[in-house]
């Protein structure tokens, strides 16, 4: 029996994986990722003459199956700019499910967060964040493993909400696991005890909350505390919604104190300069000249 | 043999505990079949040494999981079956080891255990045994593209797949129609049924290393790297 090379046994390790999509109008031509439940290849769309992605599953497994159509169901069914459009789903020849999907050019936030943006730029794109998630919230779909990793900021600055496989659907059992399931870290206390019946839209806001940190911790004490309510250890201490998350990070954009945040004398004076930077820049010249003036006369 | 066990795999390590010594040394076949080239590799690699050696120390180690209650032992609850065999190798060296000093032979094989500068243990015996899986698979597809007729079909894969996985650039399906003198369409198809077939050879292989589907589903993942 042959003896093979490492070469070849990587290789033949990609062809096991490799999805066979004869018959079908796509053609599978790199691999873009893996993760827990499947591989995400760049593939080409014969029919429309276009790039997408295509999510494959690896392993042959009824539940996880079941979660990639469930995930594609979820994606068709929540239209919003913010998470990427499912164009097709199907199951190759050997059982296996796969959807179809836009494929996005661009990083991953986690990457993104590391090399550019200043702090204001990293709080609008967590807004975004929060317009998407609060819209799946408000269609009854709870994301349950939001993290950096699974944020894509777009070649055009789009930010999308990547990999739904883990949500719950409000009101569907069989959506409600006991499996613990997301990633340590983003996770709320409900999620990691394994308390499914307890997730709802305040174990995605724990999640933000956690991004929030990742995103901008020691940057300013108010959006610290903003993260620091949002993860807080009961559901109950958290921001009881998305909104209101969102809306207390929006404040802190345009100059005005957070409703978690009591701000010293000082502090609130910076912050009003801060805001007032172009209106105390007018005044102080106009000071100035006046003073030059009296001084001239 | 596979007809043996065909209902369900944890009946292999259930067979390796029977009183019946024909029926154990069938199980104990199926195992061996399965695990001996990676286990070879694994001692070869993780106590440095050479091959006579390390296939002396791999038939010992089935010789006496044929004779003592070794892999009968093994929990499904509590591991993986890769993972416990691996600890029973680990045990059956250092013990070869120990009888050595105690023979005090002077000019036998000296085990030299790894100084951690090399690959964990787990590793080894990982990346080995996902090579003997393949290696495995290939055989089988071999085998069936043969008993069909279309041994083509497994030549065309090697030349491109296998080999070629070895070449800076693989020949071009072009190449290889003009190499085969097949039309080109007829490559992309040949490698098509291949690669299915692949998938299958390795699955039905893996489901026979495995104890339980949920073992499969795992080992499956770790071979695929998933």
């Amino acid at each position: 029996m042959m003896r093979l090379s490492d070469a070849m046994v990587e290789h033949l390790r990609g062809l096991t994986d490799w999805p066979d999509l004869t018959g079908t109008r796509y053609e599978i031509r790199n691999i873009i990722g893996r993760g827990g439940m499947g591989t995400v290849y760049v593939g080409l769309d014969h029919a429309l003459d276009r790039e997408v992605a295509i999510k494959v599953l690896s392993v042959e497994d009824h539940a996880r199956a079941e979660r990639l159509g469930r995930e594609a169901r979820i994606l068709a069914r929540l239209e919003h700019p913010g998470l990427v459009p499912v164009h097709d789903y199907g199951v190759l020849g050997d059982g296996r499910p796969y959807y179809v999907m836009k494929y996005v050019r661009g990083a991953r936030l986690d990457e993104y967060a590391t090399t550019a943006a200043e702090s204001h730029e990293k709080l609008r794109i967590f807004l975004r964040i929060c317009e998407t998630v609060a819209f799946a919230h408000a269609a009854g779909v709870i994301h349950r493993d939001l993290k950096p990793e699974n944020v894509m900021i777009g070649a055009f600055g789009e930010v999308l909400v990547l990999d739904w496989g883990t949500a719950r659907v409000l009101g569907d059992p069989e959506t409600t696991t006991a499996t613990v399931e997301g990633t340590p870290g983003y996770m709320a206390p409900e999620q990691l005890d394994g308390h499914a019946n307890l997730c709802d839209a305040r174990t995605d806001i724990y999640a933000l909350g956690a991004v929030l940190t990742c995103l901008s911790s020691g940057e300013h004490p108010a959006i610290d505390a903003i993260a620091e309510v949002a993860a807080a250890e009961h559901p109950d201490d958290r921001y009881q919604s998305v909104q209101a998350l969102a809306a207390d990070v929006a404040r802190h954009l345009a100059g005005e104190p957070v409703s978690v945040y009591r701000e010293s004398f000082t502090e609130r004076l910076a912050r009003l300069a801060s805001k007032h930077a172009v209106a105390l820049a007018l005044v102080g010249a106009y000071m100035v000249m006046r003073v030059l003036l009296i001084a001239w006369r | 043999m596979h007809t043996v066990f065909p209902a369900t795999r944890l009946s292999v390590i259930e067979a390796l505990g029977s009183a019946d010594t024909e029926t154990r040394s069938r199980a104990l076949g199926v195992v061996a079949e399965g695990y001996w080239r990676p286990v070879c590799a694994y001692i070869a690699v993780r106590w440095q040494l050479d091959q006579p050696d390390a296939e002396d120390l791999t038939q010992g180690f089935f010789t006496r999981a044929l004779l003592m209650p070794v892999l009968e032992r093994y929990d499904p609850t509590r591991s993986r079956f890769r993972t416990y065999l691996r600890l029973c190798i680990d045990g059956h060296v250092r013990n070869a080891r120990a009888a050595e000093r105690r023979a005090k032979r002077g000019g036998e094989m000296t085990l030299v255990p790894l100084t951690g500068r090399e690959p964990a243990a787990d590793e080894i015996f990982e990346r080995e045994w996902v090579r003997a899986v393949l290696a495995d698979a290939l055989a089988i597809m071999r085998v069936q593209f043969a008993a069909k007729g279309r041994e083509i079909v497994y030549s065309v894969f090697l030349r491109y797949d296998v080999d070629g996985a070895e070449l800076a650039a693989r020949p071009t399906y072009a190449e290889l129609a003009a190499e085969f003198d097949l039309p080109v369409s007829q490559i992309t198809n040949y490698l098509a049924a291949a690669r299915r077939a692949l998938r299958l050879a390795v699955l039905d292989r893996l489901r026979t290393l495995t104890v339980s589907d949920e073992e499969l589903r795992r080992e499956t993942r770790a071979l695929l790297g998933a």
